[in-house]
């Protein structure tokens, strides 16, 4: 299998992050299309047309948030670029980011005519310096030629870019609580309804968009929707997806493929299968949000609809593997360690929750649990998934419950043994 | 103590930017920050005033957001991250070197404040598992017999 490298074909080339390069690249030839030939509502529609889906994680459809965003009667209108990139196991938008920085402008300016905001912003997570300057040197070349600011390209589109410095925390990737963090603000999420797309930045109708979904916008103004449509493997499966590989494979990478590739053909084909010659135990599909997936399931779809039939979920297509050797009772802590640290605080289930489970599970780990406790994790998981503001404090149990479904062996054995049966070091 | 006048300007500047001040709250700390290494007390009620919000909630803020230091930090800054693809490619034992060098934990400065380690969550960057970040620098692929040789380079 091939990859099919559109959102990711200038990435390798370092002239593609001078204006001068962009445009030989056919860079802002999209734009140009958009703001003199199109109106707002013809971006809208195309977009729809297009099935884009959110590519942060939610998959919403990106050309119905437009949609709702464009209708509300308010002013001014924001379009914010979510660059808060802090999924463990993702790492699609900091290629973006760091090598293709004018594609994110270019995107966010068809967004912002098409929804008719005026400011926009880039929230970056503080730890991106690199993709930092990158951005402000872009946004600067970009200004300078006149393809951000006062009647951009000679039409009546005005549109202003700041890039707005996140400093450590996962949950500003969630866009209430990231709304909240450019207000001035702890990254707290916000109950929902109301939407952003209504009631967002500084209360005024706000589109927040993932970066691969921003980058994804002028190749479907440029060449058009059924294009778009046939990039996909088909069956809902529309366009391309940005694959992030990692953990115990040969080859892995940030990997651009048709939406609705299969976890065979990702790991395997593309990222040579399992390293040093073991076999794979397990695979998170969408990182630590996701249910774990098995060997059996390899032949599953990584889109939206296929993997939510299969009990788990595309997230942000951070696909994390795990060989034969691994413990699962150490992958248990390491991700309800990571949301019990992260959580904002504000919902009881998630604040609470999180570590409750964390800490029965560290006393699994060295044989001081019973078997009864590990009903107990079920039984929090099942109250925290629902009961809180945001999507956190759903995802957290998630890779928990799944992992002590499918590898109940594992946790029972450090019960009955009363420590870890691979001897793994802990430090 | 409080800031220069000329920083005191810049963060006026910062803060002009933004549709309402306390949309320039991190900003300014983070120009703050970028000067001292961490934000000290009276930079915060500084900031605070500038931005017109009440100290708590500055302080809040402050302490919410990992890369804000409230305390003097170390001359040479070191992330390391403890999240999951870094923990399957063994990045304790990485951590642990680190802290067996240096002779310090994570979360803690050393005697002659050369170093600060903080072990961190996904810094994005999981194909190249394990890694570090000193200094904004990404240090990938690290194996535990690099770690002398790379903290003898400061």
């Amino acid at each position: 299998m091939e990859e099919t490298r559109v959102l990711l074909k200038n990435t390798r080339d370092e002239k593609n992050r001078t204006l001068s390069g962009y445009l030989k690249n056919g860079g802002f030839r999209a734009a140009k299309e958009a703001l003199k030939t199109m109106e707002p509502s013809d971006v809208i529609s195309i977009v729809k047309k297009s099935s884009l889906r959110g590519r942060g994680g939610a998959g919403f459809p990106s050309g119905m948030k437009w949609e709702l965003c464009a209708a509300d009667k308010a002013f001014p209108k924001y379009l914010i670029c979510n660059a808060d990139e802090g999924e463990p196991g993702t790492f699609k938008d900091r290629e973006l980011l760091e090598n293709d920085p004018f594609a994110i402008i270019e995107g966010m300016l068809i967004s912002a005519y098409a929804i008719g905001a005026s400011k926009g912003y880039v929230y970056l997570r503080g730890e991106y310096r690199t993709a930092g300057k990158r951005l402000e040197l872009a946004i600067e070349e970009a200004k300078k030629k006149g393809y951000i600011g006062d009647n951009i390209l000679g039409s009546d589109f005005s549109f202003d870019v700041l890039v707005y410095m996140g400093a450590g925390s996962y949950i500003c990737g969630e866009e209430t609580a990231l709304l909240e963090s450019l207000e001035g603000k702890e990254g707290n999420s916000r109950i929902k309804p109301p939407f952003p797309v209504n009631v967002g930045l500084w209360g005024k109708p706000t589109v927040v968009n993932n970066v691969e979904t921003l980058c994804s916008v002028p190749h479907i103004v440029l060449n058009g929707y059924e294009w778009y449509r046939a990039l996909g493997s088909g069956d809902e499966c529309d366009g391309t997806k940005i694959y992030s590989l990692s953990g115990h494979v040969n080859k892995p990478g940030n990997y651009e493929l048709p939406m609705g590739a299969t976890l065979r053909e990702l790991i395997y084909d593309i990222g040579g299968g399992i390293r040093n010659g073991k076999k794979l135990k397990a695979v998170f599909p969408g990182g630590p949000s996701s249910s774990c997936l098995t060997p059996d399931d390899l032949d599953t779809k990584m889109d939206f609809k296929s993997l939510a039939l299969a009990g788990s979920m595309l997230g942000s297509g951070a696909v994390v593997v795990m060989d034969e050797d691994t413990c699962m009772v150490e992958v248990a802590i390491n991700t309800v360690s990571f949301y019990a640290d992260e959580s904002c605080g504000k919902c009881t289930p998630c604040r609470e929750g999180n570590l409750w489970i964390k800490k029965i599970l560290e006393r699994v780990r060295v044989g001081e649990a019973s078997e009864e406790e590990l009903s107990l994790i079920k039984d929090l998981g099942e109250n925290m998934a629902g009961t809180c503001f945001c999507a956190l404090g759903m995802g957290a149990p998630s890779a928990v419950l799944s992992l002590i479904s499918k590898f109940r062996d594992d946790f029972v054995k450090h019960v009955q043994i009363k420590g870890c049966p691979k001897r793994v070091i802990v430090r | 103590m409080s800031l220069s006048p000329e920083l005191m300007s810049e963060l006026e500047q910062i803060v002009s930017r933004y549709e309402q001040p306390a949309g320039g709250l991190l900003p300014s700390l983070h120009r703050v920050q970028e000067e001292f290494g961490h934000i000290p007390e009276y930079a915060l009620e500084s900031v605070a005033r500038l931005v017109g919000v009440p100290k708590a909630l500055a302080y809040g803020v402050l302490s919410f957001y990992t890369l804000f230091y409230t305390e003097k930090q170390g001359e040479n800054i070191i992330l390391a991250c403890e999240s999951f693809t870094c923990s399957l490619m063994e990045s304790e034992k990485v951590i642990g070197e680190v802290e067996r060098v240096l002779g310090i934990k994570a979360g803690e400065t050393t005697a002659d404040e050369k170093f600060t380690l903080y072990s961190v969550p996904c810094l994005g960057d999981c194909d190249k598992a394990p890694v570090l970040m000193i200094n904004w620098k990404m240090y990938e692929n690290v194996k535990k017999e690099e770690i002398a040789s790379i903290i003898d380079t400061f």
